[in-house]
């Protein structure tokens, strides 16, 4: 997380990135196994990384050479300048034929890309918000530690018929209407979740003991709709002996002996609909959170960070650039927020 | 396309198509078509002082006086336009506002949108083939540009 806000904020990076195609992906993608897939992708992956895809910043050649790159890069601005500046005095000696794919190649690169764009299941006709979670102040005092102030980004997707869950079927300005549950234990397990330093599993429907939204009409003008959102959610789990990685830790010292982690958000929000169009054009949900535990990958271990401690979220509308549709972290192996056999209405 | 996170108001002001679509788009077009006619109003009023000057011991009070009239209830109902933009969306309480612009990253750390990423690494090699360009490919473990 910290690699996007570190080191590509940087104005010399980014003017850099011009001479370049800068590209970013997901080196676990469950769908892709860019470690041991057959795709020409994986291959091209491979060869520039030795066979062994890690995490990293490279520089390469479209054939898949590579000029400069390492793992270490990825926290370190100036390292990163150095193989870009690096990267690109090989390539001014490299003839077309060293750096550029074959016809055959390109064909089969740009049909696979072609495939994967029409299987991306962006709900285009649907809703598609936003998610980003930070700390927030634990006291009144500013909070000098760096580290404190990370955030990080994921996005919710909703189909259409998902997205008009959140609108009552008649609007008549000062009703209410209770957005259904399901809509709402999805965003309790999958984005009200500890994700500000890294990564941690989703939590399941049994761990969800409230799901509440409510959406007030407060105004219908003409085809648009204005809403205000209302709700809370609470999702509470404890160690039961059985270690999940990325979930729980292994027994040590400073780590509580009976692990709990949950997350407990008072949610507030507005919303302006368009039923002629039947999309939203303004979304905002705000939680206002306690989270409780923590393990190594989520960055709670190492500062022995088990809270509870205040987190913010907050959901808004997405924008339409290519980056702004990357995939929801759970889309995952188990199929698109599917965990431990439950699914969430995707499907 | 380089992106960034909007704002509300943000995106109130960037996009006011997409934002506040009909309703709102008409009162500001309006407000345009207004503006423009009391611009044009004054410029008419201009030529015709200047090229067409009343003869002597003509009175020119009421024509001034309907130009006035006029100008000032168009600003008036175009004033009233922009107070209806803003009653269209509910607001959010000073807690949770409060706490939206704390989460939300700030100009300086959303600067890493202004980089045209592509989204997978053979979207990338594809187009620098395209561009006989090298590409820079960023890995992570969960999306760079999203869940990481």
């Amino acid at each position: 997380m910290n690699s996007r806000q570190l080191v590509w904020t940087d104005p010399t990076l980014q003017e850099l990135s011009t001479l370049f195609v800068p590209a970013a992906d997901e080196l676990d993608s469950d769908g892709k196994n860019l470690g041991a897939g057959t795709s020409l992708e994986s291959r091209l992956v491979r060869k520039f990384s030795a066979g062994r895809p890690q995490q990293g910043v490279f520089v390469v050649t479209p054939n898949g050479l590579l000029l400069s790159g390492s793992h270490e890069a990825i926290h370190d601005p100036r390292k990163a300048e150095e193989h870009m500046r690096q990267g690109l005095e090989k390539w001014a000696n490299l003839s077309a034929a060293d750096r550029l794919m074959t016809k055959a190649d390109f064909a089969t690169a740009a049909a696979e890309l072609a495939a994967a764009e029409g299987q991306s299941g962006y709900p285009y006709d649907g809703l598609v918000l936003s998610s980003i979670c930070r700390d927030l102040p634990r006291s009144a005092a500013p909070d000098t530690l760096p580290d404190r102030n990370f955030y990080n980004v994921d996005y919710a997707w909703f189909r259409k018929n998902e997205a008009c869950a959140f609108v009552p079927a008649q609007p008549i300005k000062g009703d209410t209407h209770e957005v259904p549950r399901d809509i709402v234990e999805r965003l309790a397990c999958f984005y009200f979740v500890d994700l500000v330093r890294g990564h941690t599993t989703s939590y399941p429907k049994e761990a969800v003991e409230r799901a509440e939204l409510s959406a007030e009409v407060i105004d219908v003008k003409g085809d648009l709709v204005a809403l205000h959102f209302k709700g809370r959610t609470r999702t509470s789990e404890v160690h039961d002996g059985v270690h999940i990685e990325g979930k729980w830790n292994a027994p040590g010292p400073g780590i509580p002996e009976l692990q709990k982690r949950g997350v407990d958000a008072e949610l507030e929000g507005q919303a302006v609909y368009d039923l002629k169009t039947e999309k939203f054009v303004s979304f905002q949900l705000v939680a206002l959170s306690s989270r409780w535990g923590g393990h190594a990958y989520n960055g709670r271990l190492q500062q022995l960070d088990f809270g509870p401690a205040p987190m913010g979220i907050v959901l808004e509308l997405a924008g339409k650039s290519l980056a702004e549709q990357v995939p929801p972290l759970y889309f995952n192996a188990e199929g698109p927020y599917r965990v431990g056999g439950a699914w969430y209405g995707w499907e | 396309m380089p992106f960034v996170f909007r704002s509300f108001e943000e995106n109130a002001t960037e996009k006011l198509t997409a934002i506040q679509l009909e309703v709102p788009v008409r009162i500001g077009l309006f407000r345009i078509f207004i503006t423009k006619c009391c611009v044009r109003m004054v410029h008419c009023r201009g030529i015709h002082q200047t090229k067409c000057l009343p003869k002597p011991g003509r009175k020119t009070s009421m024509k001034k006086f309907v130009f006035g009239i006029i100008a000032t209830v168009s600003l008036l109902i175009a004033g009233i336009g922009l107070s209806a933009d803003r009653n269209v969306s509910p607001q959010l309480s000073a807690e949770h506002a409060q706490c939206r612009v704390q989460v939300l990253p700030n100009s300086s750390e959303q600067s890493y949108c202004s980089i045209d990423w592509r989204t997978s690494v053979l979207h990338g090699l594809v187009d620098a083939q395209k561009n006989d360009k090298p590409a820079i490919i960023f890995l992570m473990n969960g999306h760079p540009l999203g869940c990481t």
